[in-house]
């Protein structure tokens, strides 16, 4: 695995996150899969093992944390980022204590995620 | 007899009117701080439609839903300032708020605000291609169209007179808040109880209202004159400080033109000071203090009649500001400009803002602003220095020949 080739699933049923970040993301050389339905998302990650995963917290159906429970369930090394519009220090929490590896507040940009991308690609290497 | 009526006067005129005064430089402070964050809404709004962010509806109904809350308070305080219920501004911002929750209410905005082509990017074979912008930036510069105070609010928008604008509502409730505060202290000058004069020989006379540690403690009391050097406040000691020092130069070349005067309610580290002269008024308010957060330092500046009402001066009844050239406000303009003042289009000759500076910078800024004071204040330049075309008013509200 390369940190300039990592399997990237996004998730956030806002259409406009994934297409800017799916586009984003690609230019940095990853692959990456968009969702805006997290069941949908959720029987994904049930076929493949994704080295990333970007989700939004507030969803219907199935939120931000109840995806970053079921993915940690299948594999522990995946690196989890949390993204939400919705940013407020008890939700931060909540994710980080569950095993978020980071937290990112709409809006943002793409650099930023970058950012926070590279360092989950070192944590994978480490 | 006529002591104690003269005291009586005192205890029953002195105070509340103190008070009062107190409570609509708080009520005015409210709507400036207002007017901030609506610019700052605006501003960050805009940011984020010129650059890579990545935003989604939430934000857009966010920057809505906060800009008209503040918009909402804006109204609320000038109406209270004003002592009527402002229903007509009121009704107009609610059909800002309706015309905003039937664009957010759609995905796609209105036929008329169009698609708007976004910067070429490169396709997966390299070609350069144009994608039309997505929904949520779309809904945010038509939002933005609507909400922001600036004249050109989204570059590549197209105005349209259909489209219901905060900025006319915000303009008006500034105006009527602005009317009412330099009323209050036109009132309170002509009447003078309740006030101090500071006697220092400013170019014009000064009187002072104290709302709370503006004067030395030993001399408050009301009616007698008070030394400039007794006056505490941070503020008004940046602002007028300089026409102390520069009064001996002054005297020898220019006087003071017949009518002008000042009023400031005081505080520690807050002075809100209305200055007029025949031609013109000014409204300087200020916050100067240790913390940087909590500085700002507002104006606005009338190159006509204030209020239109009589004032007496030494010199007689003269209405303010009939027909006279607005050529010295260009002294002040310049402070403005070479201060890096935040320019507002709301409906008055000139208003501007700067705030988060150092106490450095805003005592900086305020001594500035002082010293161009005093050409507002003299009598006007003689005629070989009289330009030969007059100024006019920009859209912009930039005065220029």
């Amino acid at each position: 695995m390369s940190k300039d080739n990592l399997q990237i699933l996004v998730l956030d049923d806002e259409p406009i996150v994934g297409k800017r970040l799916k586009t984003a993301l690609e230019k940095n050389g990853h692959e990456v899969e968009v969702f805006e339905d997290s069941r949908l998302a959720l029987r994904r990650l049930d076929e493949r093992d994704f080295d990333v995963i970007v989700t939004d917290v507030r969803m219907e159906e199935v939120d931000g944390i109840q995806v970053l429970e079921r993915v940690l369930e299948r594999s522990a090394r995946t690196k989890v980022i949390v993204i939400t519009g919705y940013a407020t220090v008890e939700v931060a929490r909540e994710a980080l204590a569950k095993g978020a590896f980071d937290f990112i507040a709409k809006p943002f940009k793409p650099d930023d995620l970058r950012q926070v991308i590279q360092k989950a690609a070192e944590a994978l290497e480490g | 007899m006529s002591r104690i009526s003269g005291l009586l006067g005192r205890v029953l005129a002195g105070p509340p009117r103190s008070a009062r005064h107190k409570l609509h430089q708080v009520r005015f402070g409210r709507l400036i701080g207002s007017l901030l964050r609506l610019v700052e809404l605006s501003d960050d709004a805009s940011d984020k439609l010129g650059g890579e962010w990545i935003l989604d509806r939430s934000y857009v109904a966010s920057f809505v839903g906060r800009t008209l809350d503040r918009a909402r308070e804006i109204v609320f305080d000038s109406a209270v300032l004003t002592g009527d219920h402002s229903a007509e501004l009121h009704a107009r911002l609610d059909g800002v708020r309706a015309d905003l929750d039937r664009l957010m209410s759609t995905r796609s905005p209105r036929g008329d605000e169009g698609a708007t082509a976004v910067p070429p990017e490169s396709g997966e074979n390299g070609a350069e291609r144009e994608h039309v912008e997505e929904p949520e930036y779309q809904a945010l510069r038509a939002a933005i169209r609507r909400l922001a105070l600036t004249a050109d609010p989204a570059p590549g928008s197209e105005s349209s007179p259909t489209v219901p604008r905060l900025a006319e509502v915000v303009q008006e409730a500034h105006e009527r808040a602005l009317r009412s505060f330099e009323g209050l202290h036109f009132r309170s000058w002509g009447r003078r109880a309740g006030s101090t004069l500071v006697g220092s020989g400013f170019p014009a006379p000064v009187r002072v209202v104290d709302s709370g540690g503006g004067v030395a403690p030993a001399h408050r009391a009301w009616g007698s004159s008070v030394g400039w050097e007794r006056v505490t406040s941070a503020p008004l000691r940046a602002l007028l400080g300089p026409l102390v020092t520069s009064d001996r130069r002054r005297r020898s070349s220019a006087s003071p033109e017949p009518g002008s005067f000042a009023l400031a309610v005081l505080g520690a580290g807050r002075s809100t000071v209305a200055l007029n002269w025949p031609t013109g008024a000014l409204l300087v308010d200020a916050r100067l203090e240790d913390h940087a957060v909590a500085n700002f330092v507002y104006c606005a500046l009338r190159t006509e009649p204030a209020s239109g009402r009589r004032t007496r001066s030494r010199h007689g009844d003269r209405v303010l500001g009939r027909g006279k050239p607005v050529r010295r406000a260009e002294g002040l303009e310049r402070v403005l400009a070479q201060s890096g003042f935040r320019r507002l289009d709301l409906g008055v000759g000139t208003t501007g803002w700067m705030s988060g500076q150092t106490p450095d910078d805003t005592r900086d800024v305020l001594g500035r602003m002082g010293r161009s004071l005093e050409t507002l204040l003299l009598d006007p330049p003689s005629a070989s220095r009289v330009p030969r075309r007059p100024l006019s008013r920009t859209p912009s509200g930039v005065w220029r020949r």
